[in-house]
């Protein structure tokens, strides 16, 4: 059995102040100290190196951690943290007494062309060189999606209306107020159809996450899957990874899930590919149980530091079930969804209290 | 590579005036900006280390980074501060170190960006005369 020992997260946002370093070591200092020391660290960060120039954070992090733990650092794009938690659990599993999972990541040293020109690099060679962006990716399966089950412009804003009202609450998340429908939908194109509003704010952040196999008063459980990188490939209006994850996990019925909603779409297609709500009908869920579905804001309002954001929900996760979360409060089992870029990989994770 | 300006900016205290983070309790050192000792939990105090002190070992980099070019070749050299402790940095206006060369601390251009033409600064090395 793996469990949660401690969680801790940076408030996500602008940091110029802080290195990816500085901000890894904010949450894990004091988490060790509460858990214990760590046997291993796995550490995710996906765009860090673009942005500091430094391509050796989980080693500087461990030297200045003051431990003598095994240090890996684990990559899988915008799933990087997600991928770095399921790692973590295997770890545990093959006889690891504590396993540090520190996530911790950057957009915001650069002018955000930067960081949208960085993301770039998720997206598989033959289809990146035009300029392809990681909107662009979504914008296509939302022009599917919307036309495939009729959704309109003014129903997809809803997403974002939901995830501000859920952040509001959440004192870490990096966009704290409420937008109207209206607002959305009149926001800057970015991709058309996809708008500002629609989109991830750009975020630093960190967030570390103690597993052990020490009985804790959380559960975790992962399963993960992956399909197609290569955007002409897929049914872009469905996650095949998450489909698959999720038969994997064997979990029906959960109190909340965090999904990754990098952009408003991908929201409504994670819902679906989890099998939580039928296809084409995500947004009637969203409007039934609107503060189960991120609770946190998601990667819309609570922010994206991309290798980091996977840890960030699982942490998440452990306060709701803790202590609560936001405007949900506190429940008893709780799912997060992290994926490579929109579904090429899912990483779950299933959190449940003792 | 693209020269960071925020991180340029965040390294200013080390960069430019050897100022590390360092815990009144358990004496570990950092550098960065970080508000508590990740280890103990003790709130970090700033603190600027001696400008002189000698070269313990040194290297003539041949090879050099695309970016260092106009620099080549560098010597770059571990220093002893006058406190006992040591930084690696770039040692300048010497035509051959020795080790044991008594050398302070001196503020240069380090790298300059190609696209931006923004400059990187930091301090460096030079003998005593
Ligand atoms: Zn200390």
């Amino acid at each position: 059995m793996v469990y949660v020992c401690g969680a801790k997260v940076y408030p996500v946002g602008r940091h110029y102040d802080k290195s990816v370093v500085d901000m890894a070591l904010e949450v894990s200092g004091p988490l060790v100290r509460e858990c214990g020391e760590p046997e291993a660290i796995v550490f995710a960060t996906y765009l860090s190196p673009f942005q500091e120039d430094f391509d050796n954070h989980a080693q500087l992090f461990a030297e200045y951690l003051g431990t003598d733990a095994e240090v890996y650092t684990v990559a899988s794009g915008d799933g990087s943290g997600g991928a770095a938690i399921s790692l973590g659990e295997k770890l545990v599993k093959a006889g690891y007494k504590r396993v540090l999972v520190v996530g911790s990541d950057k957009t915001n040293d650069f002018h955000s062309k930067h960081a949208v020109e960085q993301l770039t690099t998720l997206i598989a060679p033959y289809e990146r060189y035009y300029g392809t962006t990681y909107s662009s990716v979504h914008a296509l399966a939302a022009r599917l999606y919307m036309k495939r089950f009729n959704l309109s412009r003014e129903e997809l804003s809803q997403w974002a209306v939901v995830m501000h009202s859920n952040a509001i609450d959440v004192p870490h998340a990096q966009l704290r107020f409420p937008v109207k429908i209206e607002k959305v939908c009149s926001s800057n194109v970015i991709s058309e159809p996809l708008r500002l509003l629609d989109a991830h704010p750009f975020s630093d952040g960190a967030a570390a996450v103690m597993l052990t196999s020490e009985s804790s008063p959380v559960e975790l459980r992962t399963a993960s899957a992956s399909s197609k990188l290569t955007v002409a490939n897929r049914d872009l209006t469905f996650m095949d990874s998450t489909y698959k994850a999720m038969k994997k996990l064997g979990v029906d019925g959960v109190d909340a899930v965090e999904v990754h909603d990098a952009f408003s779409i991908a929201g409504l297609i994670a819902l679906e590919s989890l099998g939580l709500a039928e296809r084409g009908k995500a947004i009637e869920l969203l409007n039934e149980r609107p503060k189960e579905i991120n609770p946190s804001g998601g990667l819309k309002a609570r922010g994206h530091p991309i290798g980091a954001t996977g840890v960030y929900q699982v942490a998440e996760g452990f306060s709701a079930i803790t202590e609560g979360l936001g405007r949900l409060g506190k429940v008893s089992s709780f799912l997060t969804h992290s994926t490579n870029l929109m579904g090429a990989s899912t990483y779950l994770t299933y959190l449940k209290e003792v | 590579m693209d020269i960071s300006p925020a991180r340029i900016w965040r390294e200013k205290p080390f960069s430019y005036r050897l100022e590390v983070l360092e815990c009144p309790k358990c004496k570990r050192r950092y550098v960065g900006n970080v508000e508590e000792c990740p280890k103990c939990g003790a709130k970090l105090e700033r603190k600027r280390l001696p400008r002189k002190g000698r070269v313990i070992a040194w290297t003539k980099v041949v090879q050099v980074p695309e970016f260092a070019e106009d620099f080549a070749p560098l010597y770059i050299g571990l220093i002893e501060l006058e406190d006992g402790s040591r930084v690696v940095a770039k040692l300048v206006d010497v035509v051959e170190p020795s080790d044991g060369m008594e050398v302070e601390a001196v503020l240069r251009r380090v790298r300059v960006d190609g696209q931006t033409g923004l400059i990187e600064y930091a301090l460096c090395f030079r003998p005593i005369l």
